[in-house]
Parts: structure tokens; sequence; C-alpha cells
């Protein structure tokens, strides 16, 4: 298994070189930068020493280096810990995330463990009961959870909430705790207001779960191993989750490899729409200002999730089931 | 049985040793310029630390042989062991590969008993004959195997009765 680890663990190191490369690459390509947009607003206002200013910034900001030093940099501060120095908010870009990603984390958190616990029990229970009218009924709510936009229903509850509770469901908390240290009011504040997007978001990756749980379930319950274990007598349930239910989860456990950059992205336009404070808006925000290295940094740590999330899922894959899948024999 | 030591292949053990080190440099290496109190100390260390120890089991492996007789399986250097076939408990025979197509990878045999634990790679010059044994040493103590050892043995021409359980893995 060392070897294993040891393999992909190698593997990761070009492939994050390679992903740095081309995210630098990206964050330089649009035409103009911040530093342009800053020295128009500032003309557009009539003063006259905008281009010394802008000089400072770019000698502060590094950016009169060849572009190679400047990646050189940025990929050392990185390597540090060090995400750069925001041009919208001239503050160090670990400040700016701050608070917002823990509570991105909590809520993308809840919302794939909501969607876990929801989904598992109803795709076993349909896999269980093909065709039956709980099947059925249950299929019939998942098609509509699938087919419904997240931040259509993230109106929806706006208005249903405002006009059956009179309440704003909006943010993530009470506006007295904004901006403030934590405390256990604001811990109760935040899950009092968790549960919207934790559903609005939640929807339809739980219905999609659903679906697909079902779809790998029915396929292992037709094998000839599970048809052996019932004649010989094994009580149903554990002819279920000996090993179908293991098997049918072996994709989800290959997904792993997505839900970690969800974490930190997920959800943008949901979060917009709800006034969340969470990484989301703060990242598209970036993208719109070219704020380049707030924005670099934002796309550095959705690749680098994702190869965690693709080596996490990859070794629990090899763990779980390490068997040979291929048409010949095995390869020495 | 032949009891001829069976050891690694070469080209396998420099490849080990090239991963090893390139992995221990490429981690141990940012450490002088990251500051420390960061959490990249951490991850970088202990990353850093499973490629030594990788290093230091292909050095283990470089320097032993492995014995194969009717009693048992010897290994002999550095960390010798021993295991009698009378012993064996468990046989785990699992399959990694790192490639896209999933079709350049290797087995990996894993014996318990009596104690003692083993681990061999199919790099091993006589990995089919040590399966083959230890396949024989299952039946005969009557031991469980997992339907995914089932599956890798298949894989490797050892029939299993497939598409059956033994009464006592359910």
């Amino acid at each position: 298994m060392i070897s294993y680890v040891v393999q992909r663990i190698l593997i990761m190191v070009p492939t994050l070189i390679g992903i740095s490369l081309i995210t630098f690459i990206i964050i330089q390509l649009p035409p103009g930068d911040f530093l342009s947009t800053m020295i128009a607003e500032c003309e557009a206002q009539g003063e006259s020493s905008c281009n010394e200013q802008v000089e400072i910034y770019r000698q502060e900001f590094g950016l009169d280096k060849p572009m190679w030093q400047q990646y050189i940099v940025w990929v050392t501060d990185l390597m540090q810990g060090d995400l750069g120095l925001s041009f919208e908010y001239n503050k160090p870009v670990n400040e700016i995330i701050g608070e917002s990603l823990l509570l991105t984390i909590i809520v993308s958190g809840v919302t794939i463990l909501f969607t876990w616990a929801v989904a598992f029990p109803i795709g076993v229970y349909s896999a269980t009961h093909q065709y039956s009218w709980g099947d059925h009924g249950l299929t019939f709510i998942g098609f509509l959870g699938l087919a419904t936009p997240n931040f259509l229903l993230a109106l929806l509850l706006l208005f249903l909430a405002n006009v059956w509770f009179g309440t704003s469901i909006g943010g993530l908390m009470d506006p007295q705790y904004v901006d403030q240290p934590w405390t256990w009011g604001k811990v109760v504040s935040v899950f009092e207001h968790l549960w919207i997007p934790v559903i609005v978001i939640g929807t339809s990756g739980t219905a999609g779960l659903i679906r697909r749980l079902r779809a790998n379930l029915l396929d292992e319950l037709q094998k000839q191993y599970v048809v052996t274990a019932r004649a010989k007598g094994l009580s149903p349930s554990r002819a279920l989750l000996k090993y179908p239910l293991r098997m049918a989860l072996n994709p989800f456990i290959a997904d792993i490899g997505n839900l970690l950059p969800q974490v930190i992205s997920g959800a943008v336009i949901v979060s917009v729409v709800l006034s969340l404070p969470t990484t989301g808006p703060i990242l598209l925000r970036a993208l719109q200002t070219q704020d380049m290295y707030l924005a670099g940094s934002f796309l550095m740590c959705l690749a680098l999730l994702t190869v965690i999330g693709v080596l996490i899922s990859d070794l629990l894959l090899a763990v779980l089931d390490p068997r040979i899948r291929l048409a010949g024999g095995a390869a020495k | 049985m032949d009891t001829t030591p069976y050891r690694y292949e070469t080209k396998t053990l420099v490849a080990d040793y090239l991963r090893a080190g390139v992995g221990a440099f490429l981690c141990l290496a940012p450490l002088l310029v990251v500051q420390g109190g960061s959490i990249m100390v951490y991850i970088l260390g202990a990353v850093g630390a499973v490629f030594l120890a990788f290093g230091a089991r292909t050095f283990l492996r470089h320097r032993s042989g492995v014995t194969l007789s009717v009693q048992g399986l010897q290994i002999h250097g550095p960390w010798p062991r021993s295991l009698a076939w009378r012993d064996l408990a468990v046989m785990k025979l699992a399959y990694f590969s790192t490639g896209r197509t999933k079709a350049k990878g290797w087995m990996e045999l894993k014996l318990r008993g009596g104690g003692t634990s083993m681990s061999f790679d199919s790099s091993l010059d006589g990995f089919d004959a040590v399966v083959a044994a230890a396949l024989h040493a299952t039946r005969a103590n009557d031991l469980a195997l997992s339907e995914v050892t089932r599956a890798n043995l298949d894989a490797m021409g050892f029939a299993v009765s497939p598409g059956s359980l033994p009464d006592d893995h359910l």
C-alpha cells in the first residue's frame, strides 16, 4: 500500500506545478489589470498624480518584474501559506478570506451531511422496493429536486419565509453578530439561519445522489454473489449491507475529488441570492475586478483541493476495493 | 518446493529508491524556506516522513531474501521473520495501479499468522510460487478469502470457485 501512496503523491507534484502555471497564466490573460482600471478611475476623478501612485503600487506588488519572476515569488509565497495581497482591499488575502472561509466550510459541511443523511436511506429504500408506490413517489420528488434550480428555490423560500413567518432569512446570522467575535450567541444564530442554505444547496445534490445510489445498488443486487448469499440463507439485511451496499458506494467515494473544492467555491449564485457571507461572492468579485492575487489564490486553492480530493478518493478506493479490473491476466 | 531465496527485481528497487529520494527532497527541501510554525511545515514534514519510510522499506527489501519451503516462508536479511503455513490465519491479495487505464499495476500479497505478518509485491521474482503456496495453505487451514482476493487470484490464473462464497464468510 505504501508503494501506491508514494506513487500517487509523486503524480501530484507535476500536476500541481502544471496547475499553478495555468492558474498564473489565466489570471494574467485578461487585457489590462487592476492597476490600469485604477488609473482610469483616478483620471476620471481629475487627479494629476495617478501614474506616480500606480507606479508605487506596481513596485510594491512586484508587477514591474518579468512574468517568470512574478510566478516564482507567487508560488514561493503560496508554499509558505501567504496567499498574497489583494489590490482591491489592500489587505492580505488570508485576512480577507478569514471568517468567510470558516462559514463556507460550516455551510458546505452541513450540506454534505444533510445530503448523505437524506439520500442514503431513500436510495436504499428505492432500490430494495423497486417499482413500489414508495419508489415511484420518491423518484418523482427526486426528479423535482433535480429539475429545480437552486437560486429559484432560494428565492421561493425567501418569499415564503417572509410571507408565512414574517422574517428575513437572508444572511447567515443576526445582524448584531456580523463582524463580531465568536460567542455562543453567534454560534446559535448561525445554526438558526443554516437550514435554508442547507436545504437550498443540498436539494439537487440529494436528488442526484438518490438516483445514482438506487441505480448502483440495483446493479449490485442482481449479481450472482448476492443470489448465492441469499440461497445460502443469509438474512436480507446482511445480504444487502455486507457487499452490495459497500460496492454501490464506490462511485461516491470516487466523487470526493469533486466534493472538496465545492466546500470552498460551492453555490456562488445561491450565496449572492441569500446574502451569505461565504467565499463564493468574494471569488466572484475578485474575478470581476481582476484582483489577480485574490482570484489566483482562490483558483489555486480550488485546484489543490481537487487534487487532494482525488488522492483521498483513490486511496479510499484502493483500501476498500483493490481488485483487478482487466480483461486479461494479472499485471506484473 | 524450491528453497532458492527469492529477491526483488533490481529495476523495481532502483525505481523505488528514486521515488523515495525525489519525494523526500521535494518535501524536505522547501522546509528550508517555509516559516516555522506554518501548517505547511507539518504537511511537508508528514509527507516527507512517508517518503523516508518508503526509502527504508525499499532498503529492507533490497537486503532481504525470501525462502519458500513446505513448512512455511522465511525472510532473511536485516529484519528476519518466518511464518509457518500451519499458522497462516489471513491471506489478502490486492491490486494497485496508478495508471489511467489501470493496466500497469502490481499485486500485493499480505500474509498474517503466528504473531507475524508479511507483505510481498509482484516484483518479487517468485511471487507466483509464494501466492500458490499461500493459497494451498488457506485451503489446508480452511480459511476464508475475501471477494477482492478471490477476484485477484482469478485474474492470476488460480481457480477459486468463482461466484461463490465460503460458508464461514457468510
